[in-house]
């Protein structure tokens, strides 16, 4: 079996969970440890120039308070668990607050009085002074008071433990819309901004850096009033299957309505999250439904885009010159082509052999089109330029919004056939491919037909999302296709629910769009993006939007 | 689905009104591309841009951090107003200048742009950036075209404080051919625009002077193993070996230049990408007898190695990029540039006109900066382009300072 | 599972079957042997290298190879035994390279790399490895561990992950610039074999790699342990019926993994003399391949693999791009290595030298 099959077993290993004491320090060792790690990676720093609630808190404030909160939390609910009452947890809530507070409160004295900075370059004396809240900068002072503080935070965080189920939600939802307001001021500020009637509205609400004070209580209390007003309310069960619904028909409304409504950046991250979309859908048909592994699945995108380039551009390279319209048909085939070539070498490949022949067939198209000897064909590393944007009838799409809108209409299209082919006669070929090749050899399936096929319609569509790619960014560079973005694709994937379409979408929004909307933290940005991985991964293990099938059989 | 296609459909009709540029009168400014108003207690907003992630990481970080530097030195305010910069991660590739530009455009508050590291990044995002009136300084960005007589309107708003590939290769050249008098030359690239540009252009150059390019090579960027080019060069025995390749594969080449027979007395001229501390830590004992091409002017040699101390406190290295002192440069011209026309009124609000701001910042002339006096013309090139041949004498990573270590050689 | 001969006579149907593939892959093989031959023959009549030249590609091959195979044996035994390819290898490597850096500098700070190089080489290479496997450990308990029972490619997506936050955060914590690993006294010389000049270090680390596999292999095929490694590897449920604790197993494995990753980090830096905190993603690609190329699961193969693939980019350019007067042949490199490990995979599907660790099927 290869590993993009199963990993299946039938053991678990549990840990053995000590004394209420020693798990309390062993959470504040934890909350302490993700502090110092989050300080001394640099991000603090970073974080601490913007704040969650104006002249308040600061990200890196926050951050490091929900780690300590967490930390109590987990204390007091591993007391409770034993049996402790609520002032015992609270009180291992406190000492895991102390354990943290100490701990970090050591590594800044640590940082203050020794010269770490030859190894660990965020260990200056701008962090430091970052954390002196009181007194001078690597004081005992200031170290009581991180001691204090930590304290406090985690018995706040055990009494938030102790509250009861529904109430803890409510806070925590509070907490959450705060920090969420906070951290994507931009988006919200030019959604009040655009909204009619609204615009007034934000500068109450938001300041330059941040969230308004008055808004901030007004947000936190509102957002966990509602969750309770909503937990209380009795309403009939709705059936499984309804909720999807709603939630499909919910995340179509958000995908045409909210890129209209705020401003060009949210609608060009919208744009790229669209085009992903159309990439993974090709991969979907690949991976999710044939089960064939493809690292290499940029080199279709760079043959959509360069196709693009080569028809539509003014540059004397260009082979023709067609209109947008008739371009994209062409890119779209020559990928499916150049899909169907990649597929038949490496038709008997398996597992992660097939992965990693195709990621060495992805990595050559990438050499091939940034190296001196095709230059005179595809430009080298210079890459083309000037490339016309699509007109219809005189009115040209230059913004971002009009792209966005264009490709969402190609991965409806894109979307529809998908769910066309997967529910048809070839797509129950692909997935008994997928659960064995030879027992789907044996019942007859024509597993040469069905593996081109998968390859072509998944390069097809991949080779769409470039040609509107290049046509977008009006011009194309070697750099822009990375390893990285087969990568990329394999993960919305996964994340998303493998096999699953609106899985696709889910998974496009939160691994495209999140690590844009963080692109100010720079170069924290893909530390961030790893931890989102990982944790989804564990509090998701089979995606965010399972597809049904598989869900069903988890459930049973 | 029928629904959902038609939904679709006509939302993607709906035209959305995007408010044009358009003169404007808000306090005692009036502006044909509109007014920023400050309110008091207040930021100036500038925004920065540059590759933070993925392979030209040092060079952005590098360039961002020399920004903060000048923002820092400046005393970090306007006419009394804070300024806040905020960056955005441009990689080094179009879509990442486009989405990061975007991003910095969406705050309708922002007065000017420094950045980006990349010319593929700048011919997406300054046009993004201009066309909403916020003009944008470039660090890296060197390929010519960028500030051409014959450059698209979208660039109008674009000037650099770096010199740009033709003016750099000409002098190298110049001292390749005139002063050493070398007749044969190898040249080596790693496939990013801006290495391949300026060796495409020393070439030209070089060989319209009468040299000849025996060998013209190119690695990957990744590459560490360089041993079976330099063999491959050796074979075509030239004079002298140019490569602008940044600092991981400069290191490598030098040090195991050596290692291949017939190299060993080659010298190797490199470009202003590693002109930093950084190189003589990756290169080792091979830095010695290095040549690179760097600013030359009175300011760059005394004012430089107290930068690269301050950038050593503040951020716990020393510049590991070749262009922190263009980031403090254009952070530079942008304050200045925001005081000359930043107007009060009575209840002390600030405002900036942005077609004034423009002007202004193209009207720079003879700015005190750490490259080199920064003059702009009227196609937005203000770097001082007065450059020198530096040489590397020591080996210790600590001893990087311009002028002992490394020592101008030419002129 | 179905019976060999089912399988065999599924094959011979899937033969019959499918002529029109076998005709294509003839004229792949057909094309390929036809490129080969016009390249090498005209890379021979262009004369641009000397055999001088070629025996010191061949050195330069069996370097980076080297390297290229102790990071393809952390990866063939974390794959022999979970069936998951750890994309944070490479990073781990990366990280247990700055491990021996610290190691070397304070070494150096007290003076005694210089005086002592033979001594304080294995504890450089001993910094790196416990770094190494310790990194690794927290890959297996933040990735592996918990999806050790469920059916998904979460374990893949979580490497993914770990080798971004490896990656960043070891940006964040260690700087972005190149560090320099300081001398190792007389290992620094060079000495001359037939006219060719050959680095010291790059022996010792040729002597290292070939230490560690023979290592790697009594491990495996003599230990207690080794015995376990392998019953999980062939089929874990029944490994734990027969009471071997398989969490250990495969704790152990990952240490194992990691302290190789570690060697191949320390010793990349001996070579290479330069790192920073990118180095990893590449480098694991290329051991990745190299153990692909040998055979996965199979220890041996991925020595063969690395080597293999090193020799293929050292020696690819001159030997075969020459020939077609491309310009700028070594931008090809990757190419050649990739092209190879393409065909090897069409050609032979299971590898140079077959998987090895567990007889499953692929």
């Amino acid at each position: 079996m290869s590993s993009f099959d199963i990993v299946t077993s039938s053991f678990r290993i549990h840990r053995r969970r000590g004394h209420a004491v020693a798990e309390a320090v062993r959470a504040g060792a934890f909350a302490g440890a993700a502090a110092i790690a989050f300080a001394l990676v640099g991000a603090y720093l970073i974080m601490d120039r913007r704040f969650v609630v104006e002249d308040i808190i600061t990200l890196a404030q926050t951050v490091v308070l929900l780690f300590v909160l967490g930390g109590g939390h987990a204390a007091a609910r591993s007391a409770a668990r034993d049996g402790a009452t609520a002032a015992t947890a609270i009180g291992f809530g406190a000492l895991a607050g102390l354990v943290a507070g100490l701990l970090f409160a050591a590594a800044i004295l640590l940082v203050a009085h020794v010269g770490l900075r030859s190894h660990l370059v965020a260990a200056s004396p701008m962090l430091v002074r970052a954390v002196t809240f009181l007194g001078a900068p690597g004081s005992a002072v200031a170290a009581a008071v991180l001691v204090t503080a930590g304290t406090a935070a985690g018995s706040v965080g055990a009494a938030a433990a102790m509250l009861r189920a529904d109430r803890r939600t409510a806070v925590l939802i509070g907490l959450a819309a705060l920090l969420g307001a906070g951290l994507f001021r931009d988006v919200f500020a030019g959604l009040l901004h655009n909204l009619p009637g609204l615009a007034a509205l934000e500068p109450m609400v938001f300041g330059v850096g941040g969230v308004t004070p008055v808004a901030a209580a007004v947000i936190a209390v509102g957002a966990a009033g509602l969750s309770l007003v909503l937990h209380h309310r009795r309403r009939p069960p709705i059936a499984a299957s309804t909720r999807r619904r709603i939630e499909g028909v919910l995340l179509v409304v958000l995908l045409v309505l909210v890129p209209l409504v705020t401003d060009a950046f949210v609608a060009q991250v919208a744009m790229l999250v669209g085009l992903y979309v159309l990439m993974a859908m090709g991969l979907n048909i690949e991976l999710g439904l044939a089960g064939l592994v493809d690292l290499g699945f940029v080199a279709f995108f760079a043959v959509g885009a360069y196709t693009m380039a080569l028809a539509c551009s003014s540059d004397p390279r260009a082979a023709v010159h067609l209109s947008f319209w008739l371009a994209l048909p062409l890119a779209t085939t020559i990928a499916a082509v150049a899909g169907l070539l990649f597929g038949l070498p490496v038709l008997r490949v398996r597992g992660d052999y097939l992965a990693m022949a195709t990621l060495g067939l992805g990595e050559i198209v990438r050499v091939l089109v940034v190296s001196d000897a095709m230059k005179p064909y595809l430009g080298g590393s210079q890459g083309i330029i000037e490339i016309a944007r699509p007109s219809l009838g005189g009115w040209t799409l230059d913004t971002p919004l009009q792209f966005y809108f264009l490709a969402l209409i190609l991965a409806a299209l894109v979307g529809l056939v998908s769910w066309r082919l997967q529910h048809s006669r070839i797509g129950r070929a692909w997935l008994a491919i997928r659960e064995d090749e030879d027992v789907a050899q044996a019942l007859g399936i024509d597993l040469v037909a069905a593996k081109l096929l998968a390859y072509t319609v998944g390069a097809a569509f991949a080779g769409m999302a470039g040609a509107v790619f290049a046509a977008l960014i009006g011009s194309v560079y070697p750099h822009s296709f990375q390893l990285a973005i087969s990568i990329n694709v394999l993960a919305i994937l996964v994340i998303g629910g493998l096999g699953s379409l609106p899985g696709v979408v889910v998974g496009s929004l939160v691994l495209i769009g999140l690590p844009e909307l963080l692109r100010e933290f720079g170069e924290f940005r893909y530390l961030f993006y790893g931890i989102a991985l990982v944790v989804t991964m564990h509090l998701k293990t089979e995606g965010l939007w399972p597809a049904v099938a598989r869900q069903e059989a988890t459930d049973a | 689905m029928n629904w959902f296609g038609s939904t679709t459909l006509a939302a993607s009709l709906v035209v959305i009104a995007c408010a044009p540029l358009r003169a404007e009168t808000l306090g005692p400014v009036t502006d044909e591309l509109g007014v920023v108003k400050i309110l008091k207690g207040q930021p100036i907003l500038i925004g920065g841009y540059a590759s933070q992630s993925g392979g030209d990481t040092n060079q952005g970080i590098a360039e961002l951090h020399g920004a903060e530097l000048a923002l820092k030195d400046f005393g970090g305010k306007v006419r009394g107003f804070p300024v806040k910069f905020n960056t955005e991660d441009a990689q080094c590739t179009a879509e990442g200048g486009q989405t990061a530009a975007t991003k910095l455009a969406a705050n309708r508050q922002l007065v000017a742009v420094v950045g980006p590291s990349c010319s593929s990044g700048a011919r997406v995002g300054a046009p993004i950036l201009w066309n909403l009136g916020i003009p944008s300084i470039g660090i890296g960005a060197t390929a010519p075209g960028l500030t051409a007589t014959d450059r698209p309107a979208g660039f109008k708003g674009f000037l650099r404080v770096v010199p740009n590939d033709l003016k750099s290769a000409e002098f190298q050249v110049d001292w390749v051919r005139s002063k050493l008098g070398l007749g044969s030359v190898a040249t080596i690239h790693d496939g990013s625009p801006y290495t391949e540009q300026l060796v495409r252009a020393f070439e030209k150059d070089f060989v319209a002077k009468g040299g000849k390019v025996v060998a013209s090579e190119a690695i990957g960027p990744s590459d560490n193993d360089l041993r079976p080019v330099l063999t491959r060069i050796a074979g075509r025995k030239p004079d002298l070996i140019f490569t602008p390749v940044f600092v991981s594969s400069t290191g490598f080449l030098l040090r195991q230049k050596g290692e291949v027979a017939g190299l060993k007395d080659t010298p190797v001229l490199g470009g202003e990408g590693v002109f930093s501390a950084n190189i003589i830590e990756a290169a080792g004992p091979a830095v010695i007898g290095f040549r690179i091409v760097g600013p030359s002017t009175e300011q760059f040699s005394q004012r430089f190695p107290s930068f690269v101390k301050a950038f050593e406190t503040e951020f716990g290295e020393a510049p590991t990029g070749g262009f922190s002192a263009w980031g403090y440069d254009a952070m530079l011209v942008a304050l200045k540039g925001g005081e000359a026309v930043a107007k009060a009124d009575a209840d002390g609000n600030l405002y900036i006109g942005r077609k004034a701001l423009r002007d202004a910042l193209f009207a720079t002339r003879d700015l005190p900066g750490l490259t080199g006096k920064l003059t702009c013309s009227a196609e937005g090139d203000c770097g001082a382009s007065i450059y020198a041949i530096w040489e590397f004498a020591d080996a210790s990573p600590t001893s990087f300072a311009p002028g002992t270590n490394p020592k101008k050689v030419f002129p | 599972m179905a019976p060999r001969h089912e399988r065999l006579e599924a094959l011979a149907e899937w033969r019959r079957q499918s002529t029109w593939v076998d005709g294509v892959l003839l004229a792949i093989r057909l094309g390929v042997a036809a490129t080969i031959l016009v390249g090498f023959g005209g890379s021979l009549v262009a004369g641009t290298y000397s055999i001088g030249n070629i025996a010191s590609f061949v050195v330069f091959g069996l370097t980076i190879g080297c390297i290229y195979a102790l990071v393809a044996l952390g990866y063939t035994m974390v794959y022999g035994i979970l069936r998951m390819i750890n994309f944070a290898h490479g990073d781990v490597m990366m990280v247990g390279s700055f491990g021996g850096l610290f190691a070397a500098d304070a070494l150096s700070g007290a003076g005694v790399l210089e005086a002592a190089p033979l001594l304080s080489l294995p504890l450089v290479v001993a910094a790196g490895m416990v770094v190494g496997a310790g990194v690794a450990l927290g890959v297996e308990r933040i990735a592996y561990r918990p999806f050790l029972h469920v059916r998904s490619l979460a374990p893949l997506i979580c490497a993914i992950g770990m080798s971004f936050v490896l990656q960043y955060a070891a940006r964040g914590l260690f700087g972005s610039r190149n560090r320099a690993y300081p001398g190792f006294g007389w290992m620094e010389r060079t000495f001359e074999v037939g006219g060719l000049t050959i680095p010291m270090l790059q022996v010792v680390a040729f002597v290292a790699a070939g230490v560690m596999l023979a290592g790697l292999l009594a491990v495996v095929r003599l230990t207690r342990l080794g015995r376990a490694m392998r019953a999980v590897a062939e089929d874990r449920d029944a490994a734990a019926l027969v009471g071997i604790d398989v969490g250990r197993v495969i704790v152990a494995t990952f240490a194992i993994g990691g302290a190789m990753a570690g060697v191949a980090g320390v010793l990349y830096a001996l070579v290479f003399k330069q790192i920073t905190v990118f180095l990893g993603f590449s480098l694991g690609i290329k051991g990745f391949a190299a153990a692909i190329l040998g055979g996965i699961g199979n220890l041996p193969g991925a020595l063969v693999g690395g080597l293999v693939l090193g020799l293929a980019e050292a020696l690819g350019p001159a030997l075969l791009l020459e020939g077609f007067a491309l310009p700028a042949p070594y931008q090809f490199k990757d190419v050649i290595g990739y092209a190879m490990l393409v065909m090897v995979l069409i050609f032979r599907p299971q590898g140079l030298l077959g998987e090895r660790l567990a007889d499953k099927r692929a």
